[in-house]
């Protein structure tokens, strides 16, 4: 074997023969691809620190604390009594493992090699890693469904796409950051088990499927589309053994270990999100056996048999199923998906759901936004999945209809359409471009002009035109995907910051500085009460007890606290004393004009509140003005200016300048002179206010001494 | 063992080499690292060397070891 000591240099390069040219360029477009996804997700960490941002991964990472901490049996066993008081929360039995199992194993791991990262930079960096991954998958998945040039084009599309970057950036320790990586490598085993119809690939799909119900619950997703697939190829007329095969292994297997999870527990086989997935599993089944009969049958027995029997079992399991619902032993969709199929349905029956920003449905300039090029290339990439249809297309072409309809129907669901639009893209980028290189005229040193098509006339020059276009296209992708994510989805949110006159950088880091005084300067017992939205930071920062955070199940709770938040300083007070809080928490903005305080969020705590029996008291007109706008100067309704919210975010703030030419208590996100100026509290005393006035605390005084 | 008679740890490195040997050792280790599989992906029964095989590894992982330990080092995970 002739060692590479003589030549180096580029004719080395080509002299390899085209298959070891080929291996290394794939090779080197993956490696690239997959660092660039990690890099690209590092600004926020570069810009301020390895932070967890936002409020649901602080509660992800608490739980993988306690986990490195504890060990598993005690963290599947867990019983929280430090949120929401007086209940507590079965935390063993209401999240997915998934994320928490991945993270504590790799910290072990490292640990082990004695590599000492700590829990929270592993918990930061996890998303990132993960979607480095996920490239790789996604080259696989396109490979199999196309060719290996697609796949190539997928996988570095999907390195940038913004509209994955935004759920799993470093330090968006959410459930997201490991689903997408686990779902679409559920479905490349499930499209390998589709072409290859071996147990092996089904087996590989079910423990695929277990990873990703134990990471997030969009796994209804998948257990949809898996059986709609098998049915769109039983209707064209393309089922086969294969399928029958790989989807009977999938679905079996699959289930049974996706009800290891406590949390899914029984629903599989009791919630209607499911029932589809069995449906279609009793349809595989009746068609195999179908089959079978029609093989060894003669023609006459055989349509006899078929017709009474599709009868008999038509009856059968359309009155069982009635009756199972009837009876609630199949539970009717559950609220959060059901809203998926019926938009309005939270709008009007549940308030909770309907005030999530992520819920709402997307806008037109969002999708751009999120996807630029590929909403373009995703129609060209399912015309060329239609030219060439194989089991495999009909896959990927139902998975691009089905997850467009969800996107549209909630923002936060653009995640689940960002990889199959890469895909899908991919696709049809590389069929752009191999279709126009081959038009391509190579003759350098013009030896034999090719003769001009005279079909086809300035055949090299459109392919020229083309495949320039083409990629100037994807530079610009480039240019506008590292740009969203360098100004849109890289802020920590925990931490603010904003030029300041002069151009220098002023950092808001009051969310910080309030829960650690809450940690260090009250009892270890003290009872926190705020708006859910804050409730994961206060228990994994300040390590408090809190009344309601962002888990949101127990509606009555929370309508209790935005009872509480929306009564006169009396009647708050009553349902202060009744569940023992100590200290109240406000986020105010008002000083330094951040928009997302808890006066803006003020209304949805109102209609929250106004939702129960006991809150039957509080209408949401009352704190309009009588011309029907929400006002907090002095037009503003007394309800409004005498409630404990307006209160506690304005005591004192009537006697601070804000801004030049204004009058005090200026408020600079409602850009108005706050009416209820000098007003003293008779209830709560003021703990803590952070330096820029963002979040203020206050302690519940106790009863007085001698009685009224 | 008292604090005062302990010496100040100096590493035998200086760390503002850190960057240099990383990205020199790391190249090589991936260049390499490259060499081999491309080696493996395309040969077959019969074309495949075991010495060669193992020569490149062989180099392709001492190079990637120390590599990455000076990676670490250099972005701060004092191993």
């Amino acid at each position: 074997m002739k060692t590479a000591s003589g030549s180096w240099g580029p004719q080395w390069l080509l002299r390899m023969s085209p298959d070891k040219q080929d291996t290394l360029l794939k090779m080197m477009v993956l490696a690239i691809a997959a660092v660039l996804s990690f890099s690209t997700r590092l600004f926020s960490v570069l810009r301020f620190e390895s932070v967890i941002h936002e409020f649901d991964p602080y509660f992800n990472y608490r739980t993988t604390r306690f986990l490195a901490e504890e060990g598993f049996y005690n963290f599947h066993n867990w019983f929280d009594d430090r949120a929401w008081y007086p209940l507590g929360r079965i935390i063993g039995g209401t999240i997915y493992p998934g994320l928490m199992v991945t993270s504590a194993g790799i910290y072990h791991l490292l640990n082990f090699l004695n590599i000492t990262i700590d829990v929270r930079n592993v918990c930061v960096f996890l998303a990132p890693l993960f979607s480095s991954f996920t490239t790789i998958v996604t080259f696989f998945l396109t490979k199999e469904l196309k060719d290996a040039g697609a796949g190539l084009v997928a996988a570095a599309m999907l390195a940038i796409v913004p509209g994955y970057i935004s759920r799993s950036v470093a330090g968006s320790y959410d459930n997201e950051g490991i689903a997408i990586f686990c779902m679409l490598l559920t479905y490349y085993f499930w499209i390998k088990a589709v072409k290859t119809g071996s147990i092996y690939w089904g087996t590989l799909c079910s423990l695929a499927y277990f990873y990703m119900v134990s990471s997030w619950g969009g796994y209804v997703f998948l257990i949809n589309l898996i059986p709609l697939h098998v049915l769109a190829l039983m209707i064209t007329g393309r089922f086969s053994h294969r399928i029958y095969l790989a989807y009977s292994t999938v679905y079996t297997v699959g289930t049974l270990l996706s009800m290891q999870i406590s949390f899914v527990g029984f629903q599989p086989v009791q919630s209607s999100e499911h029932m589809a997935a069995l449906g279609v599993f009793g349809l595989c089944q009746i068609w195999g056996f179908v089959d079978y009969l029609r093989s060894k049958l003669s023609y006459e027995q055989f349509t006899l048999l078929f017709r009474s029997l599709v009868l008999l079992t038509g009856t059968i399991a359309f009155g069982a199923a009635a009756v199972a619902t009837a009876m609630g032993k199949i539970s009717p969709w559950t609220g959060r998906f059901y809203s998926l199929l019926d938009p309005s349905y939270a709008k009007n029956n549940i308030p909770i759901i309907a005030s999530v920003s992520e819920h709402q449905p997307t806008t037109w300039s969002s999708f751009y936004f999120d996807l630029q090029l590929l909403v373009f290339m995703f129609p060209v990439g399912l015309y060329f999945c239609f030219t060439k249809l194989t089991d495999a297309n009909i896959f990927i072409v139902m998975y691009g209809v089905t997850s467009i309809y969800f996107a549209g129907v909630m923002v936060r669901l653009m995640l689940v359409l960002a990889p199959v639009m890469c895909i899908l893209s991919g696709i049809g980028v590389s069929s752009i471009l191999t279709a126009y290189m081959k038009n391509l005229d190579t003759n350098r040193k013009d030896k034999k002009p090719k003769k001009p098509d005279s079909s086809y006339p300035l055949k090299n020059e459109i392919a020229n035109g083309v495949i320039l276009i083409m990629t100037a296209f994807l530079i610009m992708y480039t240019f506008h995907c590292t740009w969203v994510t360098s100004e849109a989805y890289s802020s920590p949110s925990i931490v603010l910051s904003a030029r300041g006159g002069d151009g220098s950088r002023i950092i808001f880091d009051d969310f910080r500085e309030a829960y650690y005084w809450l940690r260090h300067n009250t009892p270890e017992d003290a009872k926190v009460m705020s708006w859910w939205d804050y409730g994961y930071q206060i228990t994994a920062m300040a390590n408090r007890t809190i009344l309601v955070d962002n888990n949101t199940w127990n509606n009555t709770h929370i309508s209790r606290v935005g009872q509480a938040m929306a009564s006169t300083e009396e009647k708050a007070y009553e349902i202060m004393r009744e569940l023992d809080v100590g200290y109240v928490l406000v986020i105010f903005g008002g000083l330094t004009g951040y928009s997302s305080d808890d006066i803006n969020k003020f209304l949805w705590m109102v209609r929250i509140g106004g939702s129960t029996d006991r809150g039957a008291h509080i209408k949401e007109m009352d704190y309009y003005t009588p011309q029907g706008e929400f006002r907090v100067d002095k037009e503003g309704s007394p309800t409004l200016l005498n409630c404990l919210m307006y209160k506690m975010c304005y005591y004192r703030f009537g006697a601070v300048y804000t801004e030049s030419g204004k009058p005090t208590g200026y408020d600079r996100v409602r850009n108005t002179e706050i009416g209820n100026k000098d007003f003293e509290l008779d209830v709560l005393e003021e703990a803590y206010t952070t330096e820029h006035w963002l979040v203020r605390i206050y302690k519940v005084k106790d009863l007085e001494n001698r009685g009224a | 063992m008292d604090i005062e008679s302990m010496n100040r740890y100096v590493s035998p490195i200086n760390p503002a080499v850190f960057p240099h040997l990383t990205v020199v050792l790391l190249g090589i280790g991936i260049f390499f690292m490259a060499w081999f599989f491309v080696y493996e992906v395309t040969s077959t029964k019969f074309t495949r060397d075991l010495y060669k095989e193992l020569s490149v590894s062989l180099v392709a992982s001492v190079f990637m070891g120390f590599g990455v330990l000076f990676l670490l080092l250099w972005v701060g995970i004092f191993v």
